[in-house]
């Protein structure tokens, strides 16, 4: 078993890291409108804050599903009697291991194949950094998936 | 076949619990595994990464930001107070004060959860100790809170204008007259209820005290004319004018004060994994996007509807009992990536104008938000009144009632919505 104190520094860090995106993507912004008005737009505003977007995406996720967060529809399973609920949780945690499991390995694939490119409007910032947001974040979610599994299932259970 | 399958393996994946966002995903990949073979898996995660990364949708996590900051720094509280001055004097006032906040709360924040949840801690407790009962204090703050999503800016309008392809500041300009019109028309109902349940005023009209909290309450009033002066002026555009929104409501929480910082920074995570659950959706919603281009879907979907009838107000109608019905169902940003792509060649081919189209669903949301099983505002105001959500829809009924007849007013008289559209932008 997992100890508490270990899910809740996870749960801390990536409170932290989406703090720190949330306000880096905002000074970007501001930024990014300043040096507008001021008549000397910033070439890489548009695709960096684009790329914020998807690290708070893909990292904001893993902290949702550590809480579960995520938007469902959790009253349906609700018709089941409780036995079948049982098969049907294990079920859909096989299911969203297996999707991100997928991710993962497609997702390093990507970089892999990417190896050497760079973004369009900073040619020092390889894309294959940017888009490990999708393997590194599945692994993420992955392990919150597994830390919120009793949490789950107690929810599953409850009439 | 393929698509008989891809909605099967969505229902079955939606019954046993699976996050929408996912179960789209996956059903999608199914679908696409079957018709072209695992060489589409690579695909998945390109697409998945792609999706997350629209630049006008950076307004989401922005504009959500601002609230929280909003919510941290004293500026609900002064904004309460001056409501309070300004309309608690007449009969049930506390609702009146709900409502009227919470138009003016509208005018900053685009999430009427966040809404609900930052005023429903302050006025739901007041309510109830001034005898309202539970029902009914969960019931005014969760309607009068959609009205978030109708009032400029508006996370759902966002969302639609990205996905309908159409402009995000006239979709704002729209929601103008059918945001406050139910505003009105929810105080009005709100009086009449008052009057039957003898509920008591919350103070005397004071001009003195009215000018007191107007004075207080200044600096806050100068947020909406930043962002919706900034947008309709044409200054910036509605992501540049939600970084605005951030950087002014900043500068009004350090001036009042009263900036609890560790309250920031839970609004903050809380407002980040708000954004990654809906873009999550949004990631997912182009693998399935690019599915229904590929089969044809929803323009086999026009083609039949059309056959059977041109009548561009009928297939609102039908539209309008297909939107209500999954509100009961849906969350709103699932409903808007689910539904929008599908019927938007429908709108294009019966020359239905876009923005219009997107009042219509922004408003059917906002009833969605009302209407157990998934009502997402009415349960967050349920959880603080702690009361029963369906008891409270019970109650909730006569505010679900304006906003169905504001639905129908602006899909039917579509002057209603398209006034100020008209008047600015054509």
């Amino acid at each position: 078993m997992v100890s508490a104190s270990s899910v809740k520094s996870y749960d801390r860090y990536l409170q932290y890291f989406i703090f720190l995106q949330m306000i880096f993507l905002s000074l970007t912004v501001v930024v990014g409108v300043c040096f507008r008005w001021s008549g000397h737009s910033l070439v890489w505003y548009d695709e960096v804050a684009g790329i914020q977007l998807a690290w708070i995406t893909y990292f904001g996720s893993a902290y949702a599903s550590l809480k579960g967060l995520h938007i469902g529809m959790p009253t349906l399973i609700k018709v089941f009697p409780k036995d079948i609920r049982k098969i049907l949780f294990v079920i859909s945690k096989i299911i969203i291991f297996l999707f991100f499991l997928i991710l993962t390995y497609y997702g390093t694939k990507v970089i892999i194949v990417l190896r050497g490119d760079t973004l369009v409007t900073l040619d020092w910032i390889p894309q294959s950094f940017v888009q490990a947001v999708i393997p590194a974040s599945s692994i993420l979610i992955i392990i919150s998936e597994f830390f919120s599994y009793e949490e789950a299932y107690k929810q599953t259970m409850k009439d | 076949m393929l698509v008989l399958l891809l909605f099967s393996v969505l229902l079955f994946l939606l019954f046993i619990n699976i996050p929408i966002a996912i179960s789209i995903a996956v059903a999608t990949i199914v679908a696409m595994v079957a018709k072209t073979g695992p060489q589409y898996l690579v695909n998945t995660a390109l697409a998945m990464y792609n999706g997350a990364k629209s630049f006008p949708l950076i307004a989401i996590p922005l504009f959500i930001l601002a609230g929280a900051i909003m919510n941290s720094s004293g500026i609900s509280r002064r904004l309460i107070a001056f409501a309070s001055a300004l309309v608690g004097f007449i009969k049930g006032g506390l609702s009146m004060i709900t409502i009227a906040t919470s138009m003016f709360f509208a005018e900053i924040s685009g999430s009427a959860v966040a809404d609900a949840s930052a005023l429903g801690s302050i006025l739901i407790p007041a309510m109830k100790e001034k005898g309202y009962s539970p029902e009914y204090a969960a019931s005014v703050v969760s309607s009068a809170s959609s009205l978030a999503i109708i009032i400029p800016p508006s996370i759902p309008m966002i969302l639609y204008a990205v996905i309908a392809g159409c402009s995000v500041e006239q979709l704002f300009v729209a929601g103008f007259v059918p945001g406050f019109l139910g505003g009105f028309l929810m105080m009005a109902v709100s009086y009449i209820y008052a009057k039957r349940k003898n509920l008591p005023i919350e103070e005397s009209f004071n001009l003195k005290n009215l000018k007191r909290t107007t004075k207080e309450a200044a600096l806050a009033f100068t947020l909406p004319i930043i962002i919706l002066g900034g947008i309709f002026g044409g200054f910036v555009t509605a992501t540049e004018g939600a970084g605005l929104a951030v950087v002014a409501a900043l500068v009004i929480a350090f001036i009042y004060k009263e900036f609890n910082l560790k309250q920031f920074f839970d609004a903050t995570v809380e407002g980040g994994s708000q954004t990654a659950t809906v873009m999550l959706l949004v990631a997912s919603s182009m693998l399935l996007g690019e599915f229904l281009t590929v089969e044809q879907i929803p323009q086999k979907i026009a083609l039949s509807l059309t056959t059977l009838t041109q009548n561009k107000y009928l297939i609102l109608a039908i539209l309008n009992i297909f939107l209500f019905i999954i509100g009961f169902f849906l969350h709103s940003a699932a409903a808007i990536i689910l539904v929008v792509p599908v019927v938007m060649p429908l709108i294009n081919s019966l020359g239905i104008d876009p923005v219009h189209f997107g009042i219509i669903v922004t408003l059917n949301l906002a009833i969605g938000q009302q209407t157990p099983p998934v009502a997402s505002v009415l349960a967050v105001a349920c959880s603080i009144a702690k009361t029963d959500m369906w008891a409270a829809s019970k109650v909730n009924v006569i505010f679900v009632a304006v906003l169905i007849f504001i639905l129908l007013l602006s899909t039917y008289v579509p002057i209603v919505p398209m006034s100020l559209v008209e008047y600015f932008y054509r």
